[in-house]
């Protein structure tokens, strides 16, 4: 798997955390934005291989920044991720889907399958 | 008059019966620089209750806050973590009918308690927030006896007709696109009083 560089998109700080841990421990460069506002600005300026966005997140959604996004990085690969105490997450991540994102997944989900959703992005 | 400084947006003649003076005094004290005044997009005139709080104070002028508020028949309740946009509605909505008085809540935990104090008559509901999302809050109210009837109105960036649906089926009226088309509120907001 090559290298690449990431930027990981959670409010949630205790996830954010574990997250960039497990993304650097297989040698990613992970570059952490907390809300949709601080990662559009971030993808203005930033070159990245991947985006990991969670979509319930304070200032701008993740649903408007996938859509910012796929506007002005077409082929940049997006990962969508939700859950917590919502039951409605999976109608978000659908919403994701629709909207471009290459891959979703449901929080909570193991190291393994975040990693298997990575490689996915880049066969 | 139940007041949260924070969040209350009135008009010249809701201002000017909260301060017990006429609403050409409030406008020429607007117009004067003595009262701080906010301008809508329309070029209506708006005061912060913070802000008239603050001149009453300076003034020693005591203010007809005590009693229910008699001027807020339409108490709407705007729902957005979006500060921005919430800012811009909590302006917009009142000059739809002078009686409307708006109070922001930032999410849906902060609208649960704002229902019970400040009892809106309609609630207009960004679906996408963090903490507790829209169908989690409309669900919410609509399941409690005594905020069911409050009519939502929810808005949303990415409208699928299954997310439709979906707030429709928790009770939900209606869902607008963002960005809002203010026509199309105002129209919604005036259906739902004029019934």
């Amino acid at each position: 798997m090559q290298k690449l560089i990431i930027m990981l998109v959670d409010d949630d700080q205790e996830f954010h955390a574990m997250a960039k841990e497990l993304l650097e421990s297989r040698e990613h460069t992970v570059i952490s934005a907390y809300d949709g506002q601080q990662a559009s600005e971030l993808l203005s300026t930033e070159e990245v291989d991947l985006l990991i966005t969670d979509l319930l997140m304070p200032h701008k959604d993740g649903i408007r920044l996938i859509t910012e996004a796929r506007a002005s990085i077409p082929k940049l690969p997006i990962i969508a991720i939700s859950g917590g105490e919502s039951e409605y997450s999976p109608s978000f991540l659908e919403s994701a889907k629709t909207l471009g994102a290459k891959q979703i997944l449901a929080k909570p989900f193991k190291g393994n399958e975040l990693l298997d959703c990575i490689a996915e992005c880049f066969e | 008059m139940a007041s949260d400084p924070t969040t209350d947006i009135l008009s010249p003649n809701q201002a000017a019966k909260v301060l017990m003076v006429s609403p050409a005094t409030v406008r020429q004290w607007a117009s004067k620089g003595k009262l701080n005044a906010l301008t809508t997009p329309g070029g209506h005139r708006r005061f912060r209750m913070s802000d008239i709080q603050n001149f009453a104070q300076q003034k020693n002028i005591t203010l007809n806050i005590e009693s229910e508020d008699p001027i807020s028949k339409y108490p709407i309740l705007i729902v957005d973590d979006d500060t921005q946009f919430s800012s811009y509605l909590a302006e917009l909505i009142p000059i739809f009918d002078d009686r409307i008085q708006v109070k922001v809540a930032n999410d849906g935990f902060e609208a649960g308690k704002l229902v019970h104090s400040f009892k809106p008559v309609m609630i207009l509901m960004d679906l996408m927030m963090p903490t507790m999302d829209g169908f989690e809050t409309c669900k919410s109210i609509k399941s409690d006896p005594a905020t069911a009837n409050i009519r939502i109105i929810c808005m949303t960036g990415y409208g699928s007709s299954e997310n439709i649906e979906r707030i429709k089926a928790l009770g939900a009226e209606d869902c607008l696109t963002k960005p809002i088309d203010e026509t199309q509120l105002e129209r919604v907001v005036q259906n739902i009083f004029s019934e």
